[in-house]
């Protein structure tokens, strides 16, 4: 391996982990921890190399073939690399696209049910505070016309002009309302289907992503034969008291269902 | 390859995944050596499959603090805090909905602050009428989040099955470990509620003869380990923990020094820097205002007596459950007394809970176990991996 490669993979290696201090690890209870050499690793990469090209029986150079295979090794690393950020990157978008949906789709039928009311309310006819401001008027501009010898037909007339004044103002000021709601259900509209565009773009680059073999972080685990091991000293003793555990939780469960 | 090994099997703390970086040496965490340095070109696709299918966690569920250990190699432990921000512009400056653990903590002017749990339950689940239904309902959303919080901390692979047990005090009543039950379920696939001292004994490997202590932050419990489960004249909760220590410690610092200024966390923080039971302990100064003016003040003797302050209902706690046992086994009950939990980390307790016993109980002897912050998180891990499988499946 050249020396630049070595120390590129050395370094990239080296980027992957995170640094703490021996006393960090102590305080928090290791007492010992398992060390892979970075030796151990190029020599683990050499010998597969080796033994693959055996096991084909390629009359190859092999020092190319190796440096072949260590340049291709870290390209696949950076892209790997790479290719996570994107992911992680894509997966918090996501979730932020999805908060945003919900948030908006809750704001639109906030808005469709309000929109809804004051249509009912226009299709109700005359609202009834307007109706009782038509009444207190008539009533006052027919009392102050007798008092004042108004003939009857121009008090009639006063009224009606009132009256058509005040449903020109109603209707008016409904028919703005009714033009801002719809320009906000529009808006709101737009939002939702911009947001929903952006969501599948992302869903689609994500699965794209996941085709490549890059799956969101998470850290898997080592595989664990689950129960008690036959070997333990304690064997039947743990089995029991596992047992016991486990029919303790039953009834618990029995007991909340029950309340 | 080697990058995606590393990252999976590294040890953590609360301050994120750690590893050990000593030269030209690349660390693989405290998972066993061979396991890590497999082959996985011979290992069959089928069996890698079932192996990332289920993920373990033991879960310390703590008043103070939270710590899990996972089958993943994953171990954090955090402060037990939730923090809401106070209004709209703090959520814009602080980018979150939610803050927990030492954000919490660095963060606490912007926040609405919830510690969720006391003496060792969600508050308000046993239905006292101390706690409104209101802050009762945001204790438990509170504690639902630190959960989640927690269990997004073991960075289990979105596709896999998670499998928790987690420690509950020794007398939680039914109410509180519904309560723990309800805020886990939405988040963990199957869950066990165990015993918080049992699963420390468990952990350790002691299951007969023994008497765990666990001091948590808002509760001690003790717990007599012989061979079966422990009922509950085998259980004791004591409402003694480090809460009550810092209780005493800022009454003690109020009275012998009232011109010093200082808050409850600053409390808090001496603490956990030099709490101390040895009655040789080297002078405890800390720097606090007097006036606004940054003062040194000797608080050794508070320290020592606040600290000190656990140990009298404690010992009362183990000669109780002591005297109730078997005449025959009393003395190897005595002596073979496991403390642990993170009051556990007080300097010389055990030592001085072995000499007060000599005292007033005519001899004993306790020991400190191997990792008080995660012994109970330890021990509910190994519960986790031992339950059958199709315990788990039953009760997911």
């Amino acid at each position: 391996m050249t020396r630049t490669l070595a120390r590129n993979l050395y370094h990239m290696l080296r980027g992957a982990a995170q640094k703490t201090t021996v006393d960090g690890l102590k305080k928090r209870g290791h007492r010992t921890v398992s060390v892979l050499n970075f030796r151990d690793v190029q020599q683990m990469i050499g010998r597969a190399i080796e033994n693959t090209l055996q096991r084909r029986g390629l009359d190859l150079d092999r020092a190319d073939i190796q440096d072949e295979v260590r340049h291709e090794f870290l390209s696949l690393m950076r892209e790997r690399d790479a290719l996570q950020n994107t992911v992680d990157a894509l997966l918090r978008e996501k979730e932020e696209l999805d908060e945003n949906r919900v948030a908006l789709a809750s704001e639109l039928s906030k808005a469709t049910e309000e929109y809804e009311h004051a249509q009912e309310a226009v299709e109700a006819g005359v609202p009834k505070d307007v109706a009782d401001l038509m009444r207190r008027i008539s009533a006052e501009v027919t009392d102050t016309q007798n008092a004042a010898g108004v003939n009857a037909d121009l008090t009639k007339k006063t009224l009606e002009l009132v009256e058509h004044a005040l449903h020109d103002h109603v209707q008016n000021l409904s028919d703005q309302a009714q033009a801002a709601q719809q320009s906000h259900l529009q808006n709101l509209q737009r939002r939702i289907t911009k947001l929903k565009r952006k969501l599948q773009e992302t869903e689609d680059m994500l699965e794209r992503a996941r085709a490549e073999g890059v799956q969101p972080e998470g850290i898997e685990g080592e595989h664990v034969d689950a129960g008690v091991k036959r070997g333990d000293p304690n064997f039947q003793m743990k089995k029991d008291l596992l047992g016991e555990i486990f029919r303790l939780n039953v009834e618990l469960r029995q007991m909340l269902n029950k309340n | 390859m080697v990058t995606t090994t590393d990252k999976k099997n590294v040890p953590n703390d609360g301050d994120g995944v750690t590893a050990v970086d000593v030269e030209a040496a690349l660390p693989v965490g405290n998972a066993p050596a061979a396991s890590t340095t497999s082959n996985p070109a011979v290992q069959p696709q089928e069996t890698k499959d079932q192996e990332q299918a289920i993920v373990y966690i033991g879960m310390d569920l703590g008043t103070s603090r939270t710590a899990i250990a996972c089958s993943n190699g994953v171990r954090e432990s955090f402060p037990s805090l939730v923090g809401y921000p106070k209004d709209v512009v703090s959520r814009k400056l602080l980018g979150a909905d939610a803050l927990f653990g030492k954000d919490v903590i660095a963060k606490r002017l912007s926040l609405n602050v919830y510690r969720p749990l006391e003496a060792g339950v969600i508050k308000g689940s046993n239905g006292a009428g101390d706690v409104s239904n209101d802050e009762a309902a945001q204790n438990m959303k509170a504690a639902r989040e630190l959960v989640m919080h927690a269990i997004r901390m073991a960075k289990a692979p979105a596709d896999s099955l998670v499998y928790c047990t987690i420690g509950a005090p020794a007398e939680a009543s039914i109410n509180n470990r519904h309560a723990i039950l309800e805020a886990a379920k939405e988040v963990i696939d199957s869950v066990i509620i165990c015993s918080e001292p049992f699963s420390v004994a468990y952990g350790m490997n002691v299951l007969t003869d023994a008497l765990v202590i666990d001091i948590g932050a808002g509760t001690t419990d003790l717990c007599r380990m012989h061979g079966t489960m422990p009922e509950a004249e085998d259980q004791v909760t004591l409402d003694h923990g480090g809460d009550v220590i810092d209780d005493n410690l800022e009454r003690l610092v109020k009275k012998n020094h009232p011109d010093v200024q200082f808050s409850r966390q600053m409390i808090v923080d001496a603490k956990e820097k030099f709490s101390t039971v040895r009655p040789t302990a080297e002078p405890i100064k800390v720097t606090w205002p007097v006036n606004g003016k940054p003062t040194e003040i000797d608080i050794t003797e508070e320290m020592k007596e606040a600290c000190f302050s656990i140990i009298p209902p404690i010992v009362d706690a183990l000669n109780k459950l002591v005297a109730s046992f078997d005449p025959e086994f009393q003395e190897v009950l005595r002596s073979n007394v496991l403390l642990g939990g993170g009051g556990s980390q007080i300097r010389g307790l055990a030592e001085e809970i072995t000499n007060y016993m000599k005292e007033h109980l005519g001899g004993g002897h306790v020991r400190q176990v191997e990792e008080p912050i995660f012994g109970g998180a330890n021990g509910a891990l190994m519960i986790s991996k031992d339950m059958p499988p199709e315990y788990w499946e039953q009760l997911g």
